[in-house]
């Protein structure tokens, strides 16, 4: 880290606390925004001049939010897809990466790289095609579509195989000698050693599948297999001026992602150095 | 299993040959949005680099306090993209928007942000590099403290200044850490997608619609899976083509410290 300069006096600290607080006021506002608006009242938003303290704090449009925008359903299916597709995603990237990394077989690295090399297609390539083969195996309006279609991760793939290759022999080896068959190696001894590899990729594996919106508004049509995106979007199409109960909704819809980067900073700090990707 | 299923989708029953790209080519339609397109990203893209920077470079001191700056400044990155798309659309709100409001308290009158086709663009420029800016930070954060401190120690002693010392040392020392987030901003700001569906649709009038956009709407709402795809194969060509160009106009400059 920098050391202080030799001359620093206590205006210059101060106004760099000055700087650190105005910017953090230029980089929050909008969440602030958010919040106030959701804890008015509904109908309270459309006023002008805008009311910038809150008097007093009214859960009305959180009231709604359960009633009028279903709230507890898409939460649900977006919990669901969330998880499914992050486990999943974790399962199928380590095993391809002990895979990768272990096994012996024909064309294995040639596979690796081909694999990795989908990495360089844009989403918006293979949206369409995918988009034909779920409507082909009838999966259309599935939830299962949400999961399946994230299952496979060339990157996490990646990052496993690498961190599996430091991982040496020998280790192994001697679980083998003791009886431990290849799975066993893996759930008892790989994995947990894995851990801080496997929980960023899982982390950043949840944010995304939360976060997602385009495949989901494309595969979903009925209104109780929404997830939260697609229902918050849905909402503020229909229900115009219902303005805070939509900044209720998504103010909800923020709240589990902050806490959990909240809890792990470390973590997220290390994914996107690691993947350089914006979430 | 998605990820190995590329169809050639271009010659659609029936098949018609570059029928797709010739029209494609010849529709105005793609090439204001091909514009569009660029335009956001010749905005985003040196927006993101400059609040990347500056932030990093902000908190990059050990000052009590700076984990919980660097997490606020972080937290849009966390957000979803309609989350953000949603907010934003309120702030900016013509009638009742905290932004207009705060421009009026200061005398300029209210700009209609999201209904008029010049100020339109700029909204959605400065909203996605607002939900950026985190994430650059963090790998400019990075790119700072890997600098050895000897560098700075041994320029003070030779007498340079702040403004000295991050010009000939900071800066270029930080030139792969740039390029690395140029490449990745550019690639993302070509590919917006969930704020002009939440907030514009494309309008008004076309003014926000990019390519990505104009290809959700062909393959999607009109259902022209061919001539769609000849869009993503075109657009991929263009971001293939740019990154490459990026790559090696920066390139040749990269050195192993």
């Amino acid at each position: 880290m920098r050391s202080s300069h030799p001359a620093v006096t206590v205006t210059s600290t101060l106004l760099y606390h000055l700087v650190l607080l105005s910017v953090t006021v230029l980089m929050l506002t909008p969440f602030w925004w958010m919040t106030l608006t959701a804890f008015k009242g509904p109908g309270e938003a459309n006023v002008y001049p805008p009311q910038l303290l809150p008097d007093h704090l009214d859960l009305g449009s959180f009231r709604q939010v359960f009633t009028a925008f279903h709230f507890p359903r898409y939460f649900a299916n977006t919990i669901l897809v969330s998880v499914s597709a992050t486990l999943g995603g974790l399962l199928v990237a380590s095993m391809a990466a002990y895979a990768f990394a272990r096994l012996r077989f024909p064309g294995r690295d040639t596979i690796f790289f081909l694999y990795l090399g989908t990495m360089m297609i844009p989403g918006y390539v293979t949206i369409i095609p995918a988009f034909l083969v779920i409507r082909w195996l009838g999966m259309m309006d599935n939830l299962a579509a949400l999961v399946v279609t994230h299952l496979a991760t060339p990157f996490g793939t990646f990052l496993l195989r690498q961190y599996f290759l430091t991982i040496p022999m020998e280790l192994e080896d001697a679980s083998r000698i003791d009886g431990c068959s290849r799975w066993g190696f893996y759930v008892r001894i790989l994995l947990p050693l894995s851990t801080p590899a496997v929980a960023t990729l899982g982390l950043f594996a949840f944010m995304g599948n939360w976060n997602s919106f385009l495949w989901p508004l494309l595969v979903l049509s009925s209104e109780r297999n929404f997830t939260l995106q697609i229902g918050l979007s849905n909402f503020a199409m229909e229900q115009f001026s219902m303005t805070n109960t939509l900044m209720a909704g998504t103010f909800l819809s923020v709240l589990p992602l902050m806490v959990l980067f909240f809890l792990t900073q470390k973590q997220f700090v290390k994914g996107i150095i690691l993947s350089g990707l914006k979430g | 299993m998605s990820l190995f299923i590329w169809d050639y989708l271009t010659p659609v029953k029936p098949f018609v040959g570059l029928d797709n790209y010739a029209n494609l080519l010849g529709s105005a339609e793609f090439w204001t949005s091909l514009r569009t397109t660029v335009f956001f990203a010749a905005g985003v893209v040196p927006l993101g680099l400059l609040s990347g920077i500056s932030l990093a470079l902000l908190v990059d001191r050990r000052v009590r306090g700076i984990g919980l700056y660097r997490a606020a400044f972080f937290s849009p990155v966390v957000t979803s993209g309609v989350a953000v798309s949603l907010i934003w659309r309120w702030l900016l709100d013509t009638e009742f928007g905290l932004v207009n409001y705060a421009l009026n308290a200061i005398g300029i009158p209210s700009v209609p942000w999201l209904n008029d086709p010049a100020t339109a663009p700029l909204a959605i420029i400065f909203l996605t590099a607002w939900h950026a800016a985190g994430s650059n930070m963090v790998i400019f954060l990075a790119g700072l403290q890997s600098i050895p401190q000897e560098y700075y120690e041994a320029a003070r002693v030779d007498g340079a200044g702040r403004l000295r010392l991050f010009f000939s040392i900071t800066l270029p020392l930080l030139r792969p850490t740039t390029i690395f987030v140029l490449l990745m901003s550019t690639i993302g700001a070509l590919q917006v997608f969930d704020s002009i569906y939440v907030m514009t649709k494309g309008g008004p009038m076309g003014a926000t619609q990019t390519v990505v956009y104009m290809l959700y709407r062909h393959a999607f709402e009109w259902y022209e899976m061919g001539f769609a795809s000849a869009i993503a194969y075109v657009l991929f060509a263009v971001i293939f083509v740019l990154t490459l160009i990026q790559w090696r106009f920066t390139g040749r400059n990269l050195e192993i410290y």
